[in-house]
């Protein structure tokens, strides 16, 4: 590997280790002179890339393998992501009990933002079914007035009394066999949005009070 | 015989380097091994320490199609290597009135 390869091989060791790009710079900025400009001596002192880069690692406090040893402390700069800083892992309960806090904090603080939208879309939900129950039932009681309507007219016109109560019956077969179905998947939708909405309630208030 | 450099001294040394001049890491390696032995890896942790704490600070400049990179003194270095030099004198003259001015006739031993 010729020196200009070196420098490369190096750069890349550094950076895919976890060390961070300005710190890769530095190092490369220091021992680019060596390497370039160095003596066959010294380039050969510096030693493979590995064993270059592993130093360079361990002085920014990323250790790769082997033991452990003292390594002077990075500065630690408030605000500034340091590869050498690892949090220790949160407790997952308390991250949870966070994020219920944050989640119910957030539900306050936008309430005028989105009550107006639910309260909305449930409106809109509702007139639906409103309006289509108020269809069916408009025709069964239309069906059943032509039923009725027919029998009388049975009396009377025999053919057209059988007419009208033969349509009158189908007009009501035809919305029972619609409106029955779609109440029970009517009443299926509420009973999911209820449960939804009141489990997601009682896992942010169970998760804040764990 | 070699005397181990202590870190004080060392981080004075280099200080001392790059206030005469800017300069770049193989330069000041070869000034300071001029009087001492010391490697690259000894010096690398010295010049990111003194731009930790501030006394030096670094640029680069483009030689030869790569970044070569300068160090500079700043003014906190100037006043650190001040103080560097009065401790230098002081335990130079200490070391000395043992070593070599004339032993204990000189500094009150027997």
């Amino acid at each position: 590997m010729d020196r200009s390869e070196y420098i490369i091989a190096l750069r890349s060791y550094l950076g895919s280790r976890g060390m961070q790009p300005a710190d890769v710079e530095e190092a490369i900025g220091f021992y680019g002179d060596i390497i370039m400009e160095g003596s066959d001596e010294e380039f050969e002192r510096l030693g493979s890339v590995e064993k270059l880069g592993n130093e360079l690692l361990a002085q920014s406090g990323i250790f790769v393998g082997g033991e452990g040893s003292y390594q002077m402390e990075s500065a630690f700069v408030p605000g500034q992501q340091s590869s050498t800083f690892n949090p220790p892992p949160e407790d997952p309960a308390a991250q949870a009990k966070r994020n219920s806090l944050l989640i119910i904090i957030i539900l306050i603080v936008t309430f005028p933002i989105w009550i107006g939208f639910v309260m909305g879309m449930f409106g809109a939900v509702f007139g639906i079914c409103a309006a289509f129950i108020a269809i069916i039932a408009v025709l069964t009681i239309g069906g059943a007035a032509l039923a009725v309507e027919g029998v009388i007219q049975m009396f009377s016109i025999l053919p057209v009394g059988l007419v009208l109560c033969g349509a009158g019956l189908v007009l009501i077969g035809v919305c029972g066999l619609t409106f029955i179905p779609l109440f029970r998947l009517f009443i299926k939708f509420i009973a999911w949005v209820c449960k939804t909405v009141f489990g997601q309630l009682r896992r942010l208030t169970a998760g804040v009070s764990a | 015989m070699a005397f181990p450099l202590s870190a004080a001294l060392l981080d004075s040394l280099v200080l001392s380097v790059v206030e005469g001049g800017d300069t770049y890491g193989y330069e000041l390696t070869r000034y300071i091994r001029d009087c001492t032995e010391v490697s690259e890896s000894t010096l690398y942790p010295v010049l990111r320490r003194l731009m930790k704490n501030g006394l030096l600070e670094c640029y680069d400049r483009e030689y030869m199609g790569r970044n070569r990179r300068y160090y500079h003194i700043t003014t906190a270095g100037k006043g650190a290597l001040g103080g560097y030099r009065r401790d230098w004198e002081e335990h130079k003259r200490c070391i000395d009135s043992i070593l070599t001015k004339g032993g204990a006739g000189q500094n009150g031993q027997i």
